[in-house]
């Protein structure tokens, strides 16, 4: 992930904090609402890890072909991994 | 900013969506305001952290010795003195 967990959860507080400063939200429960904010960006950050882990697993399998063929590793990743960005309609 | 704009929208959907999902938040505006409100703060907030990014950058690199962007050494230096821009904002 490209920020720590301790700065998403900064985010998020700030986030909810301005939201409520700006009365555009009310809770009796910060903690919570801060809690589940952070959860839900932790999840969306997070998801360029999957992906990219799952590129490489794919990759894993073909490293004989791209040896043979001379594929360059860097390329295939980016092609891989746009792939699957496009078929979990994720936002990078 | 360290992220792409798209990727910011998204995380002011995220946290639009998730506010809708948490019985905890009562909205006072439509859910629209505040997506928007919630990227401006975002925005902000990740301008600020480029900063961070740039601080701990240029301890690096102004150690006596050149270290390579991408070495083991310089993944752990960069963690490091990130660490310490954080916790400078009480985080």
């Amino acid at each position: 992930m490209i920020f720590s967990r301790e700065y998403v959860g900064y985010l998020a507080r700030q986030t909810v904090k301005h939201l409520v400063d700006a009365k555009m939200i009310h809770t009796e429960n910060l903690k919570k609402v801060e809690d589940r904010v952070t959860q839900g960006l932790i999840e969306e950050l997070s998801l360029e890890d999957r992906i990219n882990e799952e590129v490489r697993v794919i990759l894993d399998a073909y490293q004989d072909d791209m040896r043979r063929s001379g594929a360059s590793y860097m390329e295939m990743f980016k092609k891989v991994k746009i792939e699957l960005a496009r078929k979990y309609k994720a936002v990078l | 900013m360290r992220i792409t704009r798209d990727k910011l929208n998204k995380l002011a959907h995220v946290v639009a969506d998730t506010l809708a999902e948490t019985d905890e938040a009562d909205f006072l505006e439509d859910r629209n305001t505040i997506r928007q409100e919630a990227r401006k703060a975002l925005e902000t907030l990740l301008l600020a952290e480029l900063k961070i990014d740039q601080a701990a950058k240029q301890k690096i690199a102004s150690q006596r010795r050149i270290i390579q962007e991408g070495s083991q050494e310089w993944d752990i230096l960069y963690r490091k003195y990130y660490n310490e821009e954080v916790k400078k904002l009480g985080i």
